[in-house]
């Protein structure tokens, strides 16, 4: 697969009052591919924002480089390539919604024509329809983060930079924009995304990195933290037999009972044996197993308490 | 200079459009125009006719007076805010990722700037002649009206302005406050008004007995800040005198060249400007 954003050694550091360094973001190395989704997590402050504001230009880097697009060096090509969505975004307000879609488009130099029917397209789409000729300070912060999310879809980029994309919006819009980036990602867009929650991630994300105090702690592909994250099972039991409940007392615990059904937790390390004996029992119904997944959230408090 | 391959100006007229729509609709801009309409069709008429035998020239001199008031008061307000507010409601980190360099961004600013000045200036020119036009109704002046002085007389003021709006955007284009940019762009107007005196002053033999440091700080204020004298035609169009092409053409040169200076230093500085 291409790659969609390369970030080679990249370091910024801050230079406060009295000249007091202080070092945002230490030696990123990082390639997103064309067509991933890619979840930037870490606490407040780790360096996130940093990393975003580098890749759009709005700051300079103290040290390393990167490419978006394979647009080395230039950075006006770089944005021609992005759609971004700033973290709480707040765009001219005096504008209408439908005025600021028409001069984000005309930036990109899309055609009068396009630029009307891309807008009617995102502001139905994104619920806006009825607003947009009611000027932006009057649309609550959801409509402002859906504009957002509306003016960065606009010119159809390839690679979009979302930061906080769910941030202010209900649990509809949550569930809009959701549908939106896994229809980008079925699109083969690459989107970058910083956010706080943990289950989008899991839910849209292919991979995740996560950053802590401007160090890049950890990364990997959700399939594989799902799949390595799996801690047990429970199983639910229709009946079973003696043999099976004493095998249970010693691998499992019993975790509940309800309308004559037997749950049970049983280790992932003891799952074969016990699955083996079970399959050998006439007595023994097993009605469903589920896994017991360590969450995103336990991983990212390990990684980020520095277990 | 400016290098204009690198201002993208389609991206800068984008900006531009933006700004204007903005002053158009800023309550501040419209208030003041208002204003100033009810005093040129009232006002100013009822005064001059209180000075007897000059009615038109009082007219014409109040309603130059007006209008040099109001389009400075436009000016410092909209040109202080152009940059902070952006960063202040953070409009810039939408807009700054979009294709637009920060030259563009910067030159859009100032041209939508000066085409709200020139929106209000031509306004404001409309109904003080109304205005001028009234007040001579009711006492013949003895002098003929050469209205292509008055319109050259605001066609300077506005060029003025300009100037002046370039310095808000220089201070603006560093400044993480309002007020540095606010003041500086008010000491800039008032030492470019008074510099002319100042050289004038120390060219006379009195001046010459001033101590020799003092000079040369006068002289290299007069030298770096714009002389802004030299933009005030009011006289020649409150008395029709006669106007010299060179001496205009000297001057606009002037302002061109200047402003080209002051946003050069502008763009400079912005590039660098981190925006965190």
């Amino acid at each position: 697969m291409e790659t969609a954003i390369k970030i080679e050694s990249l370091g910024k550091i801050y230079r406060g009052v009295k000249g007091k360094r202080v070092e945002a973001l230490k030696n990123l190395n990082l390639e997103i591919l064309k067509g991933e989704v890619f979840g930037f997590l870490g606490p407040n402050g780790a360096g996130k924002s940093t990393t975003i504001r580098l890749l759009t230009g709005l700051i300079s880097p103290s040290s390393g480089r990167f490419s978006i697009g394979g647009s080395n060096g230039s950075l006006m090509n770089c944005k021609k390539m992005v759609g971004y969505l700033p973290e709480n975004p707040s765009f001219y307000d005096y504008l209408t919604g439908e005025e600021y879609l028409s001069f984000v488009g005309n930036t990109f130099d899309m055609k009068g024509e396009s630029i009307i029917s891309e807008s009617e397209r995102l502001l139905t789409l994104l619920d806006l329809h009825g607003a947009r000729k009611r000027p932006i300070r009057s649309y609550s912060k959801g409509m402002v983060q859906r504009l957002g999310l509306a003016q960065c879809l606009i010119h159809d980029p390839e690679i979009l930079i979302l930061d906080e994309p769910m941030s202010g919006l209900d649990p509809l819009g949550r569930i809009l924009v959701r549908d939106i980036i896994l229809n980008l990602k079925a699109r083969g867009k690459c989107v970058f995304m910083s956010t706080h929650i943990l289950h989008d991630i899991e839910v849209i994300c292919d991979r995740v990195g996560i950053i802590v105090r401007g160090e890049l702690r950890h990364l990997e592909s959700i399939q594989d933290i799902m799949t390595r994250g799996i801690k047990g099972y429970r199983i639910i039991f229709n009946s079973l037999s003696d043999r099976v409940v004493d095998r249970l007392r010693t691998v499992g615990e019993r975790i509940g009972s309800e309308k004559g059904t037997l749950s049970y937790y049983v280790a992932k390390g003891n799952m074969q044996s016990l699955l083996a004996e079970a399959s050998t029992d006439k007595v023994t119904v097993i009605q469903l197993i589920e896994p017991i997944r360590r969450g995103l959230d336990e991983l990212f408090e390990e990684v980020t308490r520095g277990n | 200079m400016l290098r204009c391959r690198n201002l993208f100006p389609n991206q800068a007229f984008g900006i531009a459009k933006v700004t204007l729509t903005g002053g158009r609709r800023d309550k501040v801009f419209i208030t003041l125009i208002f204003i100033s309409v009810i005093s040129f069709l009232a006002v100013i008429p009822a005064a001059s006719s209180l000075s007897m035998r000059q009615v038109r020239e009082v007219a014409v001199n109040l309603s130059l007076s007006t209008i040099s008031f109001v389009s400075l008061v436009l000016t410092v307000f909209f040109g202080v805010h152009l940059i902070y507010r952006d960063m202040e409601q953070r409009f810039v980190h939408a807009v700054l990722p979009l294709p637009i360099s920060r030259g563009s961004y910067l030159i859009g600013k100032f041209l939508g700037l000066s085409a709200i000045l020139a929106i209000g200036l031509t306004i404001l020119s409309l109904f003080s002649s109304i205005g001028i036009l009234i007040a001579s109704a009711t006492y013949k002046s003895q002098i003929p009206m050469l209205w292509e002085n008055y319109v050259a007389a605001v066609f300077f003021e506005y060029l003025e302005l300009l100037i002046l709006a370039s310095f808000a955007v220089f201070f603006s284009s560093f400044s993480t406050t309002v007020f540095l940019p606010l003041f500086s762009t008010v000491s800039v107007y008032i030492i470019g008004n008074v510099t002319q005196s100042v050289a004038e002053y120390i060219a006379s033999p009195y001046g010459q007995k001033l101590p020799r440091f003092s000079i040369y700080i006068s002289k290299a204020v007069y030298y770096i800040f714009p002389n802004l004298t030299a933009f005030d035609l009011k006289a020649k169009a409150i008395y029709s005198l006669r106007m010299s092409f060179s001496d205009l053409s000297f001057i606009f040169l002037y302002a061109v060249l200047y402003i080209l200076i002051i946003l050069s230093a502008s763009l400079l500085v912005f590039r660098r400007r981190e925006i965190a």
